[in-house]
């Protein structure tokens, strides 16, 4: 239960847990994972997994685990029901709006327990994925294919660069083309987790970061500027059961403020929200992850998605990210889905500890 | 099982990034009409052919002023009825020969449902529906603009007693969401409450339309995307329903925008470009595309802008230009705001020309 708690206040508060990876959760021992009880419990995963999450786990006989995952989806439940009910009552009343304090992680919780459940019942764990310590250095440089209907912007090309030193971390990011720019510099900190100088077992981290950006649209005639404050957390899941060795769950939370800057001179200045949770997993010994994510925010290149349903109009987009290293060198490649396709695919270099 | 069905088709939904192009080519669909040796074509498609049978040809008007082509092979009397009309409008044809042919008015039911019997010749007649004051661009006038009716349809005819009273309103503009789950009962009750207006009441359609068979709007009531002009002032309302405007229509918009430059100028759609409290993201799926359009709004000068989707009302600035969200027909009220049922009381100087004032009207 302890873990349950920790997963959903590391995602919800992004303070991580301190459970122990050491500390397995017990395999039911009259259950013997053949290929067919394994088949079996990726079905009950799926089917009725994705109603009661853990049903993946139980039929592997990894009891614990799956105790862990359904309480972990009913405190995601609660979560997203205490800050979504004000918001629905109050037809989107901006009071109720701190409410996405609690919507997000929530719904973090209710997919990424479901996840996890079609990997544990999958035996994720014998992939025996580990994350890469973090990188004094790191750039990319790539390309962007945007496929927006509505927007004259197709072919970019990409970079960044991030600089960690102990605690601090600061990176430089930017895009351009046809008729656009945006330069983005941010710089953070890490309140918790492993740094270049302090590398530690697992990648369970807490992140804070400010960051300013400017875009020109010159194609559009405007340009945006903007600032915001985002906290980001990462938490490796073999600290809820070590079944789920090898993945792990992320969360932002943050908030900003963009002005835009009409070629009339008219400017609006407008509230900015950033909200993102994702499930992944490690490949191979630091070897690269792979994440499925959910953004909430639509300023980006893909913007939202606009299922039909009652409450249409408030969702960001969806997206996968991928990246392999092999020693300083890697790939990095990226699929975002909103009202608009964004695939990017990158080259990365980062210093390799000796 | 129905959750991930549910889910992955919402995804393989939402992944289209033209959810809107086949509302394209419906609109382009709408005010043509033909049978055996009879054809009708109202222009800009501003009006939806309900019926077309020898004699008689019917319409839902979806603009204060039409002009439409009626072309027979044999000449015959004719009835044109003409629904959704502005009380005192008036019908002029005139045949290809340039003769003016007399039109006879019949009584109607309601002041919004205008009704002529007349003699057309064999060939192409022009017909002119317009009420005496289409051409006043000197007299100040007032429209109405509201939106979200939705769940609150039984009762949506209080509002419009309201618009009733209020003095000298010309028509009613519509930014959408009409109905809640696009029902063909909810249209039918729609029509039945829309009997108690005196006005006409011209609409975009919302996200509420798509809930189900969209082509129940258009089988009642035509475009989505409607423009056009009335005393010195422009309206163009646009579909933005899936939270995009289509790029079809953004090429009609470029050239409506072109159009109109100088003109005292209306836009209205469903979704608020980009809301005004940001973090709620009521707005288009993708803010830049918002943001992009507000700077071709505000680059061909458009006066005032109106939207719904909210259910509030909310005066603000976009990109420089006065903006309204209205969403007070009634749908889900948002709380804490202090307002419930609404409308905007728009008054118009063509002289100036400008809109001189933009008031809330309260029905609760």
């Amino acid at each position: 239960m302890f873990r349950v708690v920790a997963l959903g206040v590391a995602l919800a508060l992004s303070i991580p847990a301190r459970a122990r990876a050491e500390e397995a959760a017990p395999v039911d021992p009259a259950v013997e994972v053949t290929p067919g009880r394994r088949a079996l419990a990726i079905t009950a995963a799926l089917v009725p997994g994705v109603i009661v999450h853990g049903a993946g786990s139980w039929v592997a006989g990894e009891r614990t685990t799956a105790r862990r995952l359904a309480s972990a989806q009913l405190a995601g439940l609660a979560l997203a029901v205490a800050g979504g009910l004000p918001v629905g009552l109050s037809g989107g009343a901006a009071q109720t709006m701190p409410g996405l304090a609690l919507i997000l992680p929530g719904g973090g919780l209710l997919v990424t327990t479901w996840l996890a459940d079609i990997y544990a019942a999958a035996g994720g764990e014998r992939l025996g994925g580990r994350p890469a310590p973090p990188a004094r250095l790191e750039a990319a440089l790539g390309y962007t294919f945007v496929r927006d209907a509505d927007l004259p912007i197709a072919h970019l090309a990409a970079g960044e660069a991030t600089v960690r030193v102990g605690r601090a971390a600061a990176q430089l990011a930017a895009w351009a083309g046809d008729g656009a720019w945006r330069a983005r510099l941010a710089a953070g900190a890490r309140l918790y987790g492993p740094r270049p100088d302090a590398p530690a077992a697992d990648a369970t981290a807490i992140d804070v970061e400010a960051g300013f950006a400017h875009e020109d649209r010159d194609v559009s005639s405007y340009a945006v500027r903007s600032g915001e404050l985002i906290a980001r957390g990462r938490y490796d899941l073999v600290r809820l059961a070590a079944p789920l060795a090898g993945s792990f769950a992320t969360l932002g939370l943050g908030l900003g403020v963009e002005q835009v800057r009409y070629a009339t001179g008219a400017a609006d200045t407008g509230g900015l929200v950033a909200g993102r949770f994702g499930w992944g997993v490690y490949l191979g010994a630091g070897a690269g992850e792979v994440e499925l994510y959910y953004e909430h925010r639509r300023d980006t290149l893909a913007g939202g998605l606009t299922p039909r349903l009652p409450f249409n109009g408030f969702f960001g987009h969806v997206g996968a990210a991928a990246s392999g290293w092999r020693g300083a060198w890697g790939l990095a490649a990226g699929l975002e889905i909103g009202s608009a396709y964004v695939a990017t695919l990158a080259l990365r270099w980062r210093t390799v500890a000796p | 099982m129905t959750r991930a069905a549910a889910l992955a088709l919402a995804v393989a939904v939402v992944a289209c990034t033209r959810p809107g192009e086949d509302r394209v080519a419906r609109d382009l669909a709408v005010g043509a009409a033909t049978i055996d040796g009879a054809t009708v074509d109202v222009a800009g498609g501003l009006a939806h052919v309900r019926a077309l049978v020898p004699g008689a040809v019917a319409l839902w008007a979806q603009a204060p002023v039409l002009e439409l082509a009626v072309e027979l092979d044999a000449a015959g009397a004719w009835t044109i009825e003409v629904a959704n009309a502005l009380p005192d409008a008036e019908l002029v044809a005139t045949s290809a020969a340039g003769e003016s042919i007399a039109a006879a008015a019949l009584p109607a039911a309601r002041p919004t449902v205008r009704a002529w019997t007349l003699a057309l010749p064999a060939g192409v007649t022009t017909v002119r529906i317009a009420p005496p004051d289409a051409g006043d661009v000197t007299t100040p006038w007032r429209f109405a603009v509201m939106g979200d009716i939705q769940g609150a349809m039984p009762e949506v005819d209080e509002v419009f007693a309201r618009i009733d009273a209020e003095p000298g309103v010309r028509f009613v503009v519509s930014t959408g969401d009409i109905v809640d789950r696009g029902q063909e009962a909810e249209y039918e009750l729609f029509e039945r409450q829309l009997a108690t207006l005196d006005v006409p009441f011209y609409s975009t359609i919302g996200n509420h339309e798509l809930f189900d068979d969209v082509d129940r709007w258009y089988r009642r009531y035509g475009r989505a995307n409607v423009h056009f002009r009335f005393r010195a002032v422009t309206f163009t309302l646009i579909d933005s329903a899936s939270a995009t405007i289509d790029p079809a229509v953004d090429r009609w918009l470029d050239a409506w925008l072109a159009e109109a430059a100088g003109d005292l100028h209306l836009f209205g759609t469903h979704y608020p470009p980009v809301d005004p409290v940001g973090v709620r993201q009521g707005s288009f799926a993708s803010r830049r595309e918002g943001q992009a359009l507000l700077a071709r709004l505000a680059a061909a000068g458009v006066d005032l802008t109106v939207y719904g989707h909210i259910h509030t009302y909310v005066g603000f600035d976009n990109a420089g230009i006065p903006a309204y969200i209205s969403g007070g027909g009634g749908a889900q009220p948002l709380r804490l705001d202090g307002i419930g049922r609404h409308f905007l009381a728009v008054d118009v100087d063509p002289t100036a020309p400008r809109f001189t004032d933009v008031r809330v009207v309260r029905v609760d």
